[in-house]
């Protein structure tokens, strides 16, 4: 860890900016700080100056929702306030039943949005949910504001389109069809509070017995959240059952392209690809 | 009144977790410096040269301190419990990625991390040996070329080292005449198990401070288990009297085994002599992963029985990866080893066991003492035996366990060991015999991709013998009192029990009697705080040192009342004549009458020894080879998800016969805490090595269990079968629980699923690998429940 580093916590949203301003990849953003310590005690980053958001954390922790009901949140509402957010629950059950399964109560409480965002790890729950239901989030520089939709923003291990000079301030999740019903599976190999092995969001809308919109996101078996789309091809405007579902799920087998780590092989993440593809669908047509 | 058997509260708790409690990680003295540590990079090599110049120009850096250093001082650099094989710095070699090369003394603990960066170290490579099997081979390059006996201890005198070999210990046991056992038996099973290196992780990592006062009198307060060993070791490494150097030990947070013998107190000692100053190195939990890991094991189990159900003859041949240093491997390797065959009644029995060096980080003592890893196999092999030859598993442990009065392997007589009480516990617990009927009948039943079944599992572990204990009671003029023993609070609870048993002794409340923390200048000596020993051996010497107490009390009050001592008794803070209730004293007029004033202090004392008969270097034999031997027994119900290969243990039941459970509710926590943490090992835990690197040591990567984890339904069971040199009959309960879950939780899965893996850790990708390898093997057994509610 480095040793000196210089500790900042600006006033205005205005301050943060041009504290960031110079460019400077030695300069970072502390929200919750439970991202960044780790990667600061492991050796991955060490800071130059960190700018802290505690004192507008005010004005940037907010839940709201439009009379259309698109939902934005401010970057430093933490996973806790969103948990228990009734607008949350209205608008967007799936992300309040993942949150349970987040790590654990005190890290949901000082855990940020933004931060889980920005943070830009495959291994976070929030992202492929987010992503599967088109959210996209606003970054803001001294010199720019700009909408990145979720499925541009990814690029890679903690890498993301934003650029050291902007801060995250609001995450929008579009108003989701009545008829969308969607789920979200955790699964893990080591302790059950543990970061995914993988994830799967998946929402779907059946009409007259045909699929007419289906999402399916996995993730953390993958460096970034990744659209099966050729998955989803398949599923449109057919007629759900056992046997397609099986073909989706071998499908997904074949194209997730895992990276091996602690949690597992590549082939036992197909693997938990295939089964867990499988379940979703499974899941979702029981509901439809 | 009596304090016997009552669950008093933890005396720590409200101040632990109000966190007022002192720590040695929390204590700081005037003028103290910081140590860090630079750790070797490579798994095996020479030091060529270390370029320490930049490091030491880092303004607030003291000094950089290397093995060169050490070699100009006169001490003896090496230390450890069994061979004094470890360099307090590496010299002139390195033995595991991690072995610390150069110490940072700095102004702050943040510079001196720092500095570790600007240290240049040349290394020359050498081959590295990592697996157990293989480092175990002639010609596997040798990781160390001198093994220096320690001699400290005198179970491990006979131990001798082979030279030139990484096998560091071998230890034979032979009982009966194995060929002619392998003869008649009817059929034959051979197995391997294993099982990985694991880790501890206390919440507290390893943490010491010393000075040297200016006459060159060493003080040391470290976060350690054995504080008498650490006496006498550094006294040993620092070429002083022991009475020279005083150690002294707060509550710990948390042992397991890892802060047990030399951690990192030889080193902090060194470098407080060098600097003149207080010197306090506290290391990171990166850092605990590597400084020591439980044992990882390869056993290979070749069994005979006969058609009647008996086993005839058992052959043990294990291998304990004991990583770069010793430790108490040899012992872990002699006093586990022996127990390797089970706990059965089995006439011809062959172990050999050995400790083989290998350059991954040093093993030791983890909670169970190696016994875990033998239970593993032993347990997992008599369901093996069992599903093939079609017995009830209970039943084929029931028609050998070992019961009172049968002769153990070691040649001892098993006395006081519930074994069957155990058993009999764990079958009406976890329903055992309706399961087992019902899956003979009905075969198991399917929920979809999820499949329950029930599995359990015994084991055995002999305390540590000869050990010594001693103690001091010392009953005040208000008649309050204190005891002073070197037993280390780790939050076990010591202090509570032991305070309870002086108290039951002295008649007192629990509340007047406090328990001095150890102080080697003050508290006598004490073997360890580990292997479930203190109730038995520490109680003992505190009950003893109370009775002297309480005898002399008698011996006043006796003359007062012109009776004979028989004729009194302690009762409400009292001595009273039993006959004559109205004739009695406070225990302050008895001092008053002791010393004519009321002042002066009752002494008693007592050093508690055991007895022991050194077993026979070739065969093991010994009627006395521990004091006392303690069970327990695990029985669980799993959930396995034949998809994913994921165990969910959804009930967890652990039996332990702990003689007399003088704070019932402290037994409970140990039985539940050592289940608990053996779950992780059965379910997750292992330590991953590359090249000889631990990858995962780091608590994000190295998962224990958690909230979430817990099964459904927990229960603990407390079996009594006193044991007659017990204190109030108790034995020791640390362990009891940790020995029996991992083969009982595969067990249940060769229930379920009829695949048997035997190799430790149970992950989810273990498992589906072993299913899929096994398809079809054992579908008429298993029915969907689907089909079932149809038909
Ligand atoms: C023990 C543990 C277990 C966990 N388990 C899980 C889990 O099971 N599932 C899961 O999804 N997550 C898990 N997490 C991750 C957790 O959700 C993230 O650490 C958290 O969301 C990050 O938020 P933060 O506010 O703490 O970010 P910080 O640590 O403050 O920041 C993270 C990164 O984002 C940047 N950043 C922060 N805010 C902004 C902003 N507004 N604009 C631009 N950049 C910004 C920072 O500079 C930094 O690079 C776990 C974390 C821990 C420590």
């Amino acid at each position: 860890m480095a040793l000196d580093f210089e500790w900042i916590e600006p006033e205005s949203l205005e301050e943060v900016k041009q504290a960031l301003s110079s460019g400077d990849i030695g300069t970072r953003i502390v929200s919750g700080g439970t991202a960044l310590s780790l990667i600061m005690k492991q050796g991955i980053y060490s800071p130059e100056r960190l700018v802290s958001l505690k004192r507008v954390k005010q004005q940037l922790n907010y839940i709201k929702a439009d009379e259309l009901g698109n939902l934005y949140i401010g970057c430093m509402t933490t996973l806790r306030d969103m948990e228990l957010s009734p607008l949350v629950q209205k608008l967007a059950p799936v992300i309040i039943d993942a949150l349970h399964h987040v790590a654990n109560p005190r890290i949901r409480y000082v855990a940020s949005i933004g931060g889980n965002l920005s943070h830009g790890d495959a291994h976070l729950d929030l992202p492929p949910i987010l992503l599967a239901m088109g959210a996209k989030i606003k970054a803001e520089s001294t010199t720019e504001e700009r909408w990145i939709e979720l499925k541009d923003f990814f690029h890679g291990y903690y890498e993301t389109s934003l650029e050291p000079s902007e801060i995250l301030t609001e995450v929008f999740i579009p108003k989701q069809d009545n008829r969308l019903i969607g789920t979200y599976m955790k699964y893990t190999t080591l302790s059950n509070d543990d970061w995914p092995t993988l994830g799967v969001a998946a929402f779907l809308r059946i009409e007259d017995g045909i699929v007419s919109e289906i999402r399916l996101v996995v993730s953390a078996v993958t460096d970034v959240p990744t659209q099966l789309t050729e998955v989803e091809e398949m599923l449109w405007g057919k007629s759900l059952d056992e046997e397609l579902i099986e073909k989706a799920a071998l499908r997904a087998y074949d194209i997730v392209e895992p990276l091996e780590d602690l949690r597992g092989s590549v082939w036992y993440k197909k693997e938990m690809v295939k089964v867990h593809i499988r379940r979703v669908l499974n899941q979702l047509l029981l509901e439809a | 009144m009596s304090a016997l058997g009552k669950s008093y509260k933890r005396i720590e708790g409200m101040s632990k977790v109000t966190g007022q409690t002192e720590y040695v990680m929390n204590m700081e003295m005037p003028g103290m410096l910081h140590v860090k540590l630079l750790r070797s990079t490579i798994p095996h090599g020479l030091i060529k040269h270390i370029d320490v110049s930049a490091a030491e120009q880092i303004p607030g850096v003291i000094r950089v301190v290397t093995g060169e250093d050490l070699k100009s001082m006169d001490i003896n650099p090496y230390y450890g419990p069994a061979f004094r094989d470890q360099p307090v710095l590496a010299i002139d070699k390195v033995r595991y990625v991690g072995d610390p090369v150069a110490a940072v003394i700095a102004e702050d603990s943040k510079i001196a991390e720092d500095a570790v960066n600007y240290i240049d170290v040349e290394y020359k490579e050498l081959e590295p040996v990592f697996d157990v099997l293989e480092a175990a081979q002639p010609g596997a390059p040798v990781i160390h070329e001198v093994i220096r006996p320690a001699g400290s201890f005198a179970d491990l005198k006979n131990l001798l080292p082979k030279e030139n070999s990484n096998i560091c210990i071998h230890y034979k046991l032979r009982h009966g005449d194995m060929k002619k056992g392998f003869e008649q038996a009817d059929h034959i099973f051979e197995d391997t198990f294993t099982t990985p290196a694991a880790v501890h992780l206390p919440m507290e990592q390893h943490v010491a401070i010393a000075y040297a006062e200016p006459d060159g009198r060493m003080n040391i307060w470290t976060a350690n288990q054995s504080p008498s060993f650490v006496r006498s070791e550094v006294a040993h490494v620092l070429k002083m009297p022991e009475s020279r150097l005083r150690v002294r030990v707060p509550y710990l947070g948390g042992g397991f085994g890892t802060k047990l013998y030399v951690k990192i107190e030889a080193l902090v000692a060194v470098l407080a002599l060098i600097v003149k100053k207080p010197v306090k190195l506290a290391l990171t939990m990166d850092e605990v992963f590597i400084t020591l890991t439980k044992h990882g094991t390869v056993f290979k189990m070749k069994t005979g029985i006969t058609n009647d159900g008996r086993i005839i003859a058992r052959h043990c041949e294990v291998y304990w990866d004991g990583g770069a240093y010793a430790d108490i491997g040899p012992r872990i390797t002699q006093k586990s080893g022996f127990t390797a065959a089970g706990p059965y009644d089995i006439p011809n029995v062959h172990i050999d066991s050995y400790n083989v060096y290998t350059n991954k980080a040093p093993a030791g003592a983890f909670r169970g003492f190696g016994v875990p890893q033998l239970v593993w196999a032993y347990e997992s092999q008599m369901d093996i035996i069992a599903e093939k030859m079609g017995w009830d598993p209970l039943n084929f442990r029931r028609k050998q366990v070992l019961t009172e009065g049968k002769i153990h392997a070691t040649g001892q007589k098993i006395v006081s060991v519930g074994l069957d009480k155990i058993i009999e516990e764990l079958n009406t617990s976890i329903g055992w015999e309706e399961f087992f009927k019902q899956k003979q009948s009905n075969g198991i039943v399917k929920h979809g991709s999820k499949i329950r079944a029930k599995g359990v599992a015994i084991g055995l572990k002999a305390v540590l013998t000869p050990s010594i204990s001693g103690a001091i009671v010392t009953l005040f003029a208000d008649g309050s009192a204190s005891v002073y023993c070197s037993t280390v609070d780790m939050g076990q609870g010591s202090d509570t029990i032991m305070g309870q048993i002086a108290a039951e002794v002295l008649g007192l409340p629990r509340e007047k009697v406090h328990v001095v923390h150890p102080d080697t200048d003050v508290t006598p000596y004490d073997t360890i705080t580990a292997a479930s020993r203190s109730t038995f051996y520490m109680g003992n010497a505190i009950y003893k040192a109370a009775e002297e107490v309480k005898n002399k009390i008698f011996e006043s009050a006796a003359e007062f009342f012109d009776v004979k001592p028989e004729h009194l008794a302690l009762q409400d803070e009292k001595v009273i004549v039993v006959e004559k209730p109205e004739l009695s004293m406070t225990l302050g007029e008895v001092v008053k009458e002791i010393f004519h004033m009321p002042a002066g202090s009752i002494i008693g004392q007592n050093v508690y020894e055991s007895h022991y008969q050194s077993p026979d270097p070739e065969t093991g034999q010994s009627e006395d080879i521990a004091i006392f031997w303690f069970p327990g027994g695990t029985a669980v119900e799993i959930e396995v998800d034949t998809e994913t290969g994921k165990i969910d243990v959804l009930q967890l039941i652990s039996v332990g016969d702990v003689g007399k459970a003088i704070n019932p509710f402290n037994v409970h926590q140990q039985l539940y805490g050592a289940s608990i943490m053996q779950l992780g090992q059965a379910l997750f835990e292992e330590c991953i090595f590359d090249y000889g690197q631990m990858i995962n040591a780091n608590m994000a990567d190295y998962k224990v269990p958690t909230f979430k984890d817990l099964p459904a339904k927990t229960e603990t069971i407390i079996v009594e079968v006193p044991h007659p040199e017990g204190p109030f009959g108790a034995k020791g309960v640390g362990e009891t629980a940790s020995f029996a879950v991992q083969p009982a939780i595969a067990n249940a899965l060769y229930q379920a699923t009829g695949v048997r893996v035997k190799d430790m850790p149970l992950t989810p990708e273990r498992v589906l690998q072993a299913l899929k390898q096994t398809t079809n093997r054992s579908e008429s057994t298993i029915r969907d429940f689907k089909e079932k509610a149809k038909g």
